[in-house]
C-alpha cells in the first residue's frame, strides 16, 4: 500500500508535469513549422498522434500521444495523490477536473467522431452522406444498384492503397479486386474510388462494379430548396453562406424546413450539419456531417477550467495584494 | 467617503479632450474639401467617408497620410483630388516608397539618394519591374527573394493608385444620381473653381442625406474619427509620458513622474475613447481583425499597467503602460497600411457572440503576456545595473499576478476558440497553426506557474521566464502569420519578418542577460 502511494505520488510529482508540458511545446511548435513543407495531416500524424518520433524506424524521442498520456497519468495521479483536498485548492481542482474533461473529450472524439460529406444538388433528395476516409464497392446492373445480398459473385480485394493528393486534387483510395464465384477468379479489376465502373460480363452479366466513398445511410431525407450566397455590396467579400433544407423523416413524419448557415449548423439526431462549401454556382450545397459523442464534453470542460481558474486566482490574488 | 477630484486627474482628462479635438478639415484656397471628405461612398461593400477612402489609399501607397509634393504638404483628401482630377500633377508626386537596392538597381536609380518616386519617374524602367513580378508570382511565396516581393509589391501599389483613378475606384462607389454632381466637383476643382467646387460639393452632400440620412450621419462621424486620430496621439501620449518618467529620474525632478502618470493617463482616455468610437462606427467588438488586436493589445496592456501603478506607486506599472501601450500603437500604425481597417466581416467571422467571446478574451491575454514580459525586463534591467540590490518582492509578485491573468485569458480564450471552431466547422480542434499558437502560450504560463508553486522559480528565474512569455506571444500572434499557409496579407508581414526577428534576438539576449546575472549571484551567495 505505502509502494502505491508512494509511486503514485512520484507519477504525479510536479517536475513531471512540467518537463511534459514543456516537451508538448517543443512538439506543437515543430508541428507548426512542419506544416509548411509536410500539410496539416502529416504533421500532425508526425508529430501530435505519434507515441514516437522515429529515425530510421527507431524510436528515438517521445511523440504527442505518449507525452499527452504521461501527463494524463500525472494529471490524474497528482490530484489523487498529491493535492490535498481542501478550500484553499478548491481552484485547482476544478481546474484539473474540466483538464481531465477536456481531454477525455479529445479521446472520445478521435475514437469515435465519425465525419462525412452530404453533397445536396438543388430540388433532389439525399438520404445518405459520403464517408471522408472510407470506401465501399458497388455493384449495378442496367444502371440499378444491386443490394449485396443479391450479387451473384463475391469480390475480394487483392491489393488497396492510395494515390497521393497532387495540387488540390484530393487523396484517392484505389482497390485491385479478384471477382471470385466459389474458388475461380472470374475476373480482375483496379478501382478508384469514384472513378469509372468495371464492366463484367460473366455470370448472366452485362454487371458493373466499382468503389466509391462509403456511404453513411440516413434514415431521412434532406432536400436543398435553395442556396444562398450574399457578398457584401460592390464587393465580393462573403456577407452569407447557407442552405435552405427541408427535412423529410418518413420515421417521425417530420416535414420542416431549415436553415443551415456559417457558425449556424443543423444538430439533428445525433448528428449536426454545417455548411462547408458549394458548387456550380449554388445548385449544390456541401455539408459537412459530424457525429461525435462527446461534442458536448469540451463545454464542460470550458465551463469548469474557466470557473476553477477564477476561483484559484481570486483566492491567490487577494493574499498577494 | 467623498471622491476627491484632484489637480492630475483633471489635467489628464483636459489633455485627453483636448487630443481628441478633431484636426480641422483641409480647405486649401477656400476649396470646402471638408465637405467633399465627408461624402458617403460605397466602397469594399461598406458605405465611407472619402476622407477614409483618401487616407487608407495613401497610406496602403505611400506609408503615411500626408504627402510632400512639389513643395507642399498635402493631406490625403486634397491629394487624391489632385490624383482624380488633375492626374498630371499627382503623377509627379513622389508617392512610391522603393527601399530594395535590386528594384532601385533595376531601375536605374542610385541607392540611398531618394526612397519615393514619382509615377512619372518610374516611367520605362516599370517595364523590367512588371517582368520580374510577373516571374515571381509564379513561385510559391516562401521561395521569393526580398527582391521578388518588391517587385510584386511596387507592381501591386502601381495597379491600386491606377484603379483608384480609375472609372473602377472611388467613382464606382458613387451612387449614379450622384455621378454628375461627382463630376461637376472634379471639374470644378481642375478649373481651381472654388465658388462651383463648394456648390457641387453642398448639392452631392444634400443629396446623400435626403436618400440614406442614417448612412449620412455616420459617414459623418467617420470623417470626424479619421481627422482626430485617437490611436496616433494617444501613442504620442504614452510616449510625453515616457520621456517625462526618464526625466523624473533626475535627482530633484521626482515630481516629474506624477505629470507622467496624467500624461499616460490621457493617453489612456483617448485611447479608449477611439476603441469605443471604432465600436460604435463598425457596430461590432473591439477586435476585429489583426489591427484592432493590437490597438486592443496596446489597451489591455496599458489599463492593467496604469492600474498597477495606482496600486504601488514605483513608477514600473507606468514605464511599461507606456512602452507596451505606445510599441503596439506604432505596429497598429503599421497594420493600418495593409487597407480599411473596419473592413466588413467575412461569413465565417460573422459572429458578434465569437468576437466578443474568444476574440476579446485571448487578445486580453496577449496584452497580459506582454505585461508581464515588459515588467520582467525592469527585474533584468535592475539585476543587471544593480546587482547588489536585493530583489524587489512586490515587482516579482507583479509579475506572477499578471502571469495568472494571462493563462486565465489564455486558457478560456483557447477553450472558446475550439468551441467557436466545432460551432463552425465540426472540430473542436485541428492543430492549425493559429491554434497551436494559442496552445504555446497556454502552455508556457502553465509551465512557468507550476515550476513557481514548485519552488524551482525564484524573483530572477520568474523574469527570465515571463521574457520569453513576451517571445512566444509574439510568434503566435504574428509569427504564424508569416508561415506562408493561411496567409493572405502577406504585404505587411514580409517587412515584419526581420522585425520580428530582431525582437526574438534582443528578448534572448535579455534572457542570457537575466540568467547570468541570476547565476552570478548564486554563486556570491553561496
Amino acid at each position: 500500500m505505502e509502494r502505491v502511494f508512494r509511486l503514485g505520488k512520484a507519477a504525479g510529482s510536479l517536475p513531471v508535469a512540467i518537463a511534459c508540458m514543456a516537451w508538448l511545446m517543443v512538439l506543437v511548435a515543430a508541428c507548426t513549422v512542419a506544416q509548411v513543407w509536410l500539410g496539416n495531416y502529416a504533421a500532425v500524424r508526425l508529430f501530435i498522434d505519434s507515441a514516437f518520433l522515429r529515425w530510421r524506424g527507431m524510436p528515438v524521442l517521445p511523440g504527442g500521444g505518449l507525452t499527452g498520456g504521461v501527463l494524463l497519468v500525472n494529471l490524474i495521479s497528482g490530484q489523487a495523490f498529491r493535492l490535498e483536498l481542501s478550500r484553499r485548492k478548491a481552484g485547482l481542482w476544478l481546474t484539473h477536473l474540466g483538464l481531465i474533461v477536456l481531454f477525455a473529450g479529445q479521446f472520445v472524439s478521435a475514437a469515435f467522431q465519425k465525419e462525412a460529406q452530404l453533397v445536396l444538388r438543388e430540388g433532389r433528395p439525399a438520404s445518405y452522406a459520403e464517408s471522408l476516409h472510407g470506401t465501399e464497392l458497388y455493384v449495378l446492373r442496367a444502371g440499378r444498384e444491386i443490394p449485396q445480398a443479391n450479387w451473384p459473385f463475391a469480390l475480394r480485394v487483392a491489393d488497396s492503397g492510395t494515390h497521393p493528393e497532387q495540387g488540390s486534387a484530393p487523396a484517392r483510395p484505389w482497390e485491385k479486386i479478384d471477382v471470385v464465384s466459389g474458388t475461380r477468379v472470374l475476373a480482375q479489376a483496379t478501382l478508384e474510388s469514384g472513378g469509372p465502373a468495371a464492366g463484367l460480363a460473366a455470370e448472366g452479366g452485362p454487371w458493373q462494379v466499382g468503389l466509391r466513398p462509403r456511404r453513411v445511410r440516413l434514415p431521412y431525407s434532406l432536400t436543398l430548396e435553395k442556396f444562398i450566397h450574399q457578398t457584401y455590396p460592390g464587393s465580393d467579400i462573403p456577407k452569407t453562406f447557407a442552405s435552405v433544407v427541408s427535412l423529410d423523416n418518413p420515421a417521425t413524419g417530420e416535414r420542416r424546413e431549415v436553415v443551415i448557415s456559417m457558425n449556424g449548423p443543423l444538430r439533428y439526431a445525433g448528428r449536426a450539419f454545417y455548411q462547408a462549401s458549394f458548387d456550380e454556382d449554388g445548385a449544390v450545397s456541401i455539408l459537412q456531417v459530424v457525429k461525435n459523442p462527446g461534442w458536448t464534453l469540451p463545454y464542460a470542460a470550458c465551463a469548469l477550467i474557466g470557473l476553477g481558474l477564477l476561483l484559484h486566482f481570486a483566492t491567490r490574488l487577494r493574499g498577494l495584494a | 467617503m467623498k471622491a476627491k477630484v484632484s489637480g492630475l486627474e483633471l489635467f489628464s482628462v483636459l489633455a485627453a479632450l483636448v487630443l481628441l479635438i478633431p484636426a480641422p478639415a483641409p480647405s486649401p484656397a477656400g476649396f470646402d474639401a471638408g465637405a467633399f471628405a465627408r461624402l458617403p461612398v460605397l466602397d469594399e461593400g461598406r458605405l465611407k467617408p472619402v476622407e477614409t477612402v483618401a487616407r487608407a489609399a495613401l497610406l496602403e501607397l505611400h506609408g503615411r497620410e500626408t504627402i510632400a509634393c512639389s513643395g507642399r504638404t498635402l493631406s490625403a483628401v486634397p491629394w487624391l483630388l489632385d490624383a482624380l482630377a488633375r492626374p498630371e500633377e499627382a503623377d509627379r508626386c513622389p508617392l512610391f516608397v522603393i527601399d530594395d537596392p535590386g528594384l532601385l538597381g533595376l531601375m536605374g536609380k542610385p541607392q540611398a539618394s531618394r526612397r519615393y518616386f514619382s509615377l512619372q519617374e518610374l516611367g520605362p524602367g516599370m517595364m523590367d519591374v512588371v517582368a520580374n513580378a510577373q516571374r515571381a508570382q509564379a513561385l510559391e511565396p516562401s521561395r521569393r527573394s526580398d527582391f521578388d516581393s518588391a517587385a510584386i509589391n511596387l507592381v501591386e501599389r502601381v495597379e491600386l493608385y491606377q484603379k483608384l483613378k480609375s472609372p473602377q475606384g472611388l467613382a464606382a462607389g458613387v451612387a449614379p444620381e450622384d455621378l454628375p454632381a461627382y463630376v461637376e466637383l472634379l471639374l470644378a476643382w481642375r478649373a481651381g473653381d472654388a465658388a462651383r467646387f463648394n456648390a457641387a460639393a453642398a448639392k452631392a452632400l444634400e443629396a446623400a442625406r435626403a436618400r440614406d440620412p442614417a448612412g449620412d450621419r455616420r459617414a459623418a462621424w467617420e470623417a470626424l474619427f479619421d481627422r482626430a486620430e485617437p490611436f496616433t496621439r494617444g501613442m504620442i501620449a504614452y510616449l510625453a509620458a515616457l520621456l517625462l518618467l526618464l526625466l523624473s529620474r533626475l535627482p530633484g525632478r521626482e515630481k516629474l513622474r506624477r505629470a507622467a502618470f496624467a500624461a499616460a493617463a490621457a493617453g489612456l482616455i483617448v485611447h479608449t475613447a477611439g476603441l469605443a468610437a471604432r465600436m460604435a462606427l463598425q457596430g461590432r467588438p473591439p477586435v476585429t481583425n489583426l489591427y484592432s488586436s493590437a490597438v486592443f493589445v496596446g489597451w489591455t496592456a496599458a489599463a492593467a499597467g496604469l492600474w498597477l501603478e495606482r496600486r504601488f506607486q514605483d513608477g514600473l506599472g507606468l514605464l511599461c503602460a507606456c512602452v507596451v501601450g505606445f510599441s503596439t500603437l506604432i505596429i497598429a500604425h503599421h497594420l493600418a497600411a495593409q487597407g480599411d481597417t473596419m473592413e466588413m466581416m467575412r461569413a465565417v467571422l460573422d459572429s458578434n457572440f465569437w468576437l466578443t467571446t474568444h476574440v476579446v478574451t485571448i487578445t486580453l491575454g496577449y496584452g497580459a503576456m506582454f505585461l508581464a514580459a515588459a515588467l520582467a525586463h525592469v527585474h533584468v534591467a535592475r539585476r543587471f545595473w544593480q546587482p547588489e540590490r536585493p530583489a524587489d518582492r512586490s515587482l516579482s509578485s507583479m509579475i506572477y499576478g499578471v502571469t495568472c491573468l494571462a493563462l486565465f485569458f489564455s486558457f478560456l480564450g483557447t477553450v472558446l476558440g475550439g468551441i467557436w471552431a466545432d460551432q463552425s466547422w465540426g472540430r473542436f480542434w485541428g492543430w492549425d497553426p493559429k491554434e497551436n499558437g494559442a496552445l504555446l502560450i497556454v502552455l508556457w504560463d502553465a509551465v512557468v506557474l507550476h515550476a513557481r508553486w514548485g519552488g524551482y522559480l525564484r524573483e530572477d528565474g520568474l523574469a527570465v521566464m515571463a521574457v520569453f512569455g513576451g517571445v512566444v506571444t509574439s510568434l503566435s500572434w504574428f509569427g504564424v502569420n508569416m508561415l506562408g499557409i493561411g496567409l493572405h496579407s502577406y504585404g505587411f508581414m514580409q517587412q515584419a519578418a526581420p522585425w520580428l526577428e530582431r525582437f526574438v534576438f534582443v528578448e534572448l539576449t535579455v534572457m542570457a542577460a537575466g540568467a547570468f546575472v541570476s547565476r552570478g549571484r548564486a554563486a556570491r551567495a553561496g
